[in-house]
């Protein structure tokens, strides 16, 4: 499958890439194979079209996957905590890995309890390396307990904030 | 198919096919494209249809005039959102810069001027509480945003986070739960 192989060889990062030129692989490998067995230009775009939106769809739905994995990971290590104790989170290992492994630590910032809700705030760094030094960037979140596991609980950015998200 | 960069494929085909189709459409796109800077997400389709039509024109196998259009559209497509992301980001940042010698309750006025001047906007900024943590210093703020000088230019106000990196302060605020991606995507 060359798609697969397409996969597993743009390891991490660059996902933006992997969506457009892995659907776009499928879609001319799709059109080619059509454009050999008929001339009929609109088949030849319907399957290469076709295969181009399954291939895009399928790319997300691994990024996706393996981005809650990271989530849970982080929400789970938070879980845990009250607010002032601090412990390292990483992001695991993955079979396929549209992202880099990404690790860090985190912090509870406060705790968000009414009725039978269970929240927290909390802020993680993701700890890297840029031109051979640590660097730590750090996000803030909230997570809620569901039941015995704690989840990522923020919700998605006003429509109105979308712009370039899309 | 090669695995590699279907775009650069398909371009280099394009080219040695027809040369003279390829400047026509992308010279036409350009202008398209600083004009629709902040979120144009259909550029690329015009760009790859506009390709494919081209290059289909100049040759007899439809697949090669698919081939140009997909690959055209997906160079866009990348492009395009890496051009948005990098504005947006320096809009976050602008947001955020002054925050950090902000105290609770207070504001200050925020702008962002882009080299194109288009999607330029201004607002406030307010820290609305510090963010107590053992990591770095963070802070919650609520900013307005107002896009354009006109008294009735559309604006909104939102909540976000900045921590402080280094010695900058960032744009905090984490991505959505994966369940409620959705569309985002």
């Amino acid at each position: 499958m060359p798609l697969l192989g397409v996969l597993s060889l743009l390891l991490s990062g660059c996902s933006a890439l992997l969506k457009q030129g892995g659907a776009a692989g499928a879609g001319v490998a799709g059109a080619s194979i059509a454009g050999a067995v008929t001339k009929d230009a609109a088949v030849t775009a319907g399957i290469g079209l076709g295969l181009n939106a399954a291939a895009s769809a399928g790319v997300k739905a691994i990024e996706k996957r393996v981005h809650r994995t990271e989530q849970d990971s982080i929400a789970a290590a938070a879980g845990p905590l009250s607010v002032g104790q601090t412990a390292t989170w990483s992001s695991g290992h993955y079979k396929i890995s549209v992202e880099s492994n990404e690790h860090g630590e985190l912090t509870v910032s406060r705790l968000i309890r009414t009725g039978n809700l269970d929240c927290k705030e909390i802020v993680f760094s993701v700890d890297t390396i840029v031109k051979h030094k640590p660097d730590r960037a750090f996000y803030t979140t909230i997570i809620c307990r569901d039941g015995a596991t704690w989840k990522w609980a923020t919700a998605e950015p006003a429509t109105e904030r979308w712009g370039s998200l899309q | 198919m090669g695995d590699r960069g279907a775009g650069d494929g398909t371009l280099g085909l394009a080219a040695v096919n027809k040369p003279a189709g390829w400047s026509r459409p992308t010279a036409a796109a350009l202008p398209a494209l600083l004009l629709c800077l902040p979120g144009c997400t259909d550029l690329g389709s015009i760009a790859g249809a506009a390709t494919g039509a081209a290059s289909g024109s100049g040759s007899a196998n439809p697949a090669l005039g698919y081939a140009v259009g997909i690959g055209t559209k997906a160079a866009v497509d990348a492009l395009i959102q890496h051009i948005s992301r990098s504005r947006r980001r320096a809009e976050q940042d602008q947001i955020v810069v002054a925050v950090g010698a902000l105290p609770v309750g207070q504001s200050t006025p925020w702008r962002i001027r882009h080299a194109i001047p288009v999607g330029d906007a201004h607002g406030d900024v307010t820290v609305v509480r510090d963010i107590p943590n053992l990591l770095t210093r963070c802070k919650e703020v609520v900013f307005t945003v107002v896009a354009g000088d006109r008294p009735d230019s559309p604006r909104g106000y939102y909540a976000t986070s900045a921590c402080q990196h280094g010695a900058q302060w960032k744009w905090a605020l984490a991505e959505p739960a994966t369940p409620r991606w959705g569309v985002l995507q």
